[in-house]
């Protein structure tokens, strides 16, 4: 007797024509094996994707504004505290020669596409205003996140700050998201109102025109008009202030090139102009440079300390002429003492004429033994 | 859709066009008040607009737009409307910062004031604090508050 037992499973009836279904024969796997490896091998989907913020306009202008900064603070290290453009403060150092590439000034964005109203420009027939269809990448929440945080930096660079807290950077990131949802998710109502297009995913432009005047009060051709005056406007502004402040420091750069090329020609040329006149017998150039130089090195700028120095300078002449005389042959009896009278004079007005006074009478006297 | 006019008809942007319109009798133009007309012509610009934007160039990189689009359900393969979002946003949030520079300038102007001999190096510097950004987001409806611990 055949006992039941309750809930006991049925079973199973083993037919063979069952078991071969259910058994795979082994040419057969080997079969599927070969039509995979024919496919080619199975490739992991690649997830990683490169977000790029690649407004060109934008960058140009923080890298201008970047530079104009660089340059003011050159023009402030190198020239005077007058304000005057005049290089006073070291004419020893050189200013720094700054090169800049050239697509600093470059116009990115045609001006007259901005300057005729929106429906006068002919529309030109590319894949973009025909609308073909563009495939975007799948990127994650945190990875929008990133994105927009780097935005955001952007724009506060661009709007004029040089540094935030973190906090702020965040909350205005989490700002913009909300702002992004809350656009889109009203622009999603606009399609429910209506039961045709309630279950529509097709992007249109009046549902989206009816969410941004729902959602900021304004029309969407308003983007326009932001995008002219704020964008492209700010990155006209920024590069004319840039090379206007280029041409200060070019000025600048002449200014202190020349300054240190008259220094240099004063260095090796006035003195080889002095031996030059010595050699030729021009007196009175050679006491002109000289006085020159020790109008120079004396720097006084009172009349009495003026006039001191000019009878020094004519001693000295007397006494580089009575030097020259010497070289040639002979010397008359009249240079000493009008040298020593000079000197005398020259004594009240600068020490060191003195000295020089007497190592020539010392070396007159020397070749006259 | 893609490669359309959006659904937006031109004809009663003109007069030529409405009179066209009213002799057909047909469409959008036998329920048109004026209104409606304003609507329209707003759209018709619009839609020219939309077929410039090429030159426009978001900050906000076009696959963010898209991945909040398709979060909503949307298939978000039409460039043009993408850009614009793109855009509207950025205006959206260009406004606030640019309310909160002025009121951080304007911080910066009072303290300069009160303490003698700032310097002008200084004043071309500004940093965005919650201070700042506080007020300009209250502006456009967005209130910060600070969790009561930390008040």
């Amino acid at each position: 007797m055949q006992v039941e037992h309750w809930g006991a499973m049925p079973e199973d009836d083993e037919d063979p024509e069952d078991q071969s279904d259910k058994l795979v024969p082994i040419y057969a796997k080997k079969l599927m094996l070969e039509e995979i490896r024919q496919r080619g091998e199975l490739q992991p989907e690649d997830n990683e994707h490169i977000v790029e913020l690649n407004s060109s306009l934008v960058t140009q202008t923080i890298e201008v504004m970047k530079q104009t900064e660089v340059l003011q603070s050159l023009i402030e290290t190198y020239s005077n505290k007058n304000g005057s453009s005049n290089y006073l403060l070291n004419p020893c150092q050189m200013i720094p020669e700054v090169d800049f590439p050239p697509e600093n000034a470059a116009d990115l964005v045609g001006e007259q596409k901005f300057q005729k109203p929106i429906w006068f420009i002919p529309t030109a027939d590319t894949a973009y205003s025909r609308g073909d269809p563009q495939h975007y990448p799948q990127i994650s929440i945190s990875a929008c996140r990133q994105a927009l945080r780097k935005v955001m930096c952007g724009m506060l660079r661009l709007a004029g700050f040089t540094d935030c807290s973190e906090s702020a950077i965040q909350l205005l990131t989490d700002a913009s998201e909300e702002f992004l949802r809350s656009f889109i998710c009203e622009y999603r109502a606009c399609y429910d109102v209506d039961p045709k297009t309630r279950k529509s995913t097709v992007l249109q432009l009046l549902p989206l025109e009816r969410a941004h005047t729902a959602l900021t009060g304004t029309s969407l051709t308003q983007v326009h008009n932001y995008y002219k005056h704020k964008v492209i406007t700010r990155n006209r502004v920024e590069i004319g202030e840039f090379n206007s402040v280029l041409q200060d420091y070019d000025q600048l750069m002449k200014e202190s090139q020349s300054s240190m090329q008259r220094q240099q020609e004063f260095n090796s040329s006035d003195f080889l102009n002095i031996l030059d006149n010595s050699t030729t017998g021009s007196n009175q150039s050679m006491g002109n440079i000289v006085g020159d130089m020790m109008q120079d090195l004396g720097g006084g700028s009172s009349s009495g300390g003026l006039s001191t120095m000019t009878i020094g300078n004519v001693s000295q002449q007397q006494m580089l002429y009575g030097l020259l005389d010497c070289q040639v042959s002979t010397s008359s009896s009249n240079v000493p003492s009008s040298s020593s009278m000079g000197t005398g004079n020259a004594s009240n007005g600068n020490g060191s004429t003195g000295n020089g006074s007497s190592s020539s009478a010392g070396f007159q006297t020397n070749f006259d033994s | 859709m893609v490669g359309s006019n959006f659904g937006i008809i031109y004809g009663l942007t003109g007069p030529s066009n409405q009179g066209a319109a009213g002799q057909g009798g047909a469409g959008m133009a036998a329920s048109g008040g004026a209104a409606e007309r304003d609507r329209l012509s707003t759209a018709a610009h619009l839609s020219d607009f939309m077929l410039q934007l090429e030159d426009y160039t978001p900050l906000i990189p076009d696959a963010v737009a898209a991945h909040y689009l398709n979060s909503s359900g949307f298939h978000a393969d039409d460039k043009r409307i993408v850009r614009l979002i793109s855009i509207a946003a950025q205006k959206y949030m260009s406004e606030i910062v640019d309310d909160a520079l002025q009121n951080s300038k304007a911080r910066t102007h009072m303290q300069t004031t009160n303490t003698p001999g700032g310097s002008k190096a200084k004043d071309r510097k500004f940093t965005l604090t919650m201070e700042d950004l506080q007020p300009a987001l209250a502006d456009y409806g967005i209130n910060v508050r600070k969790m009561d611990y930390s008040q």
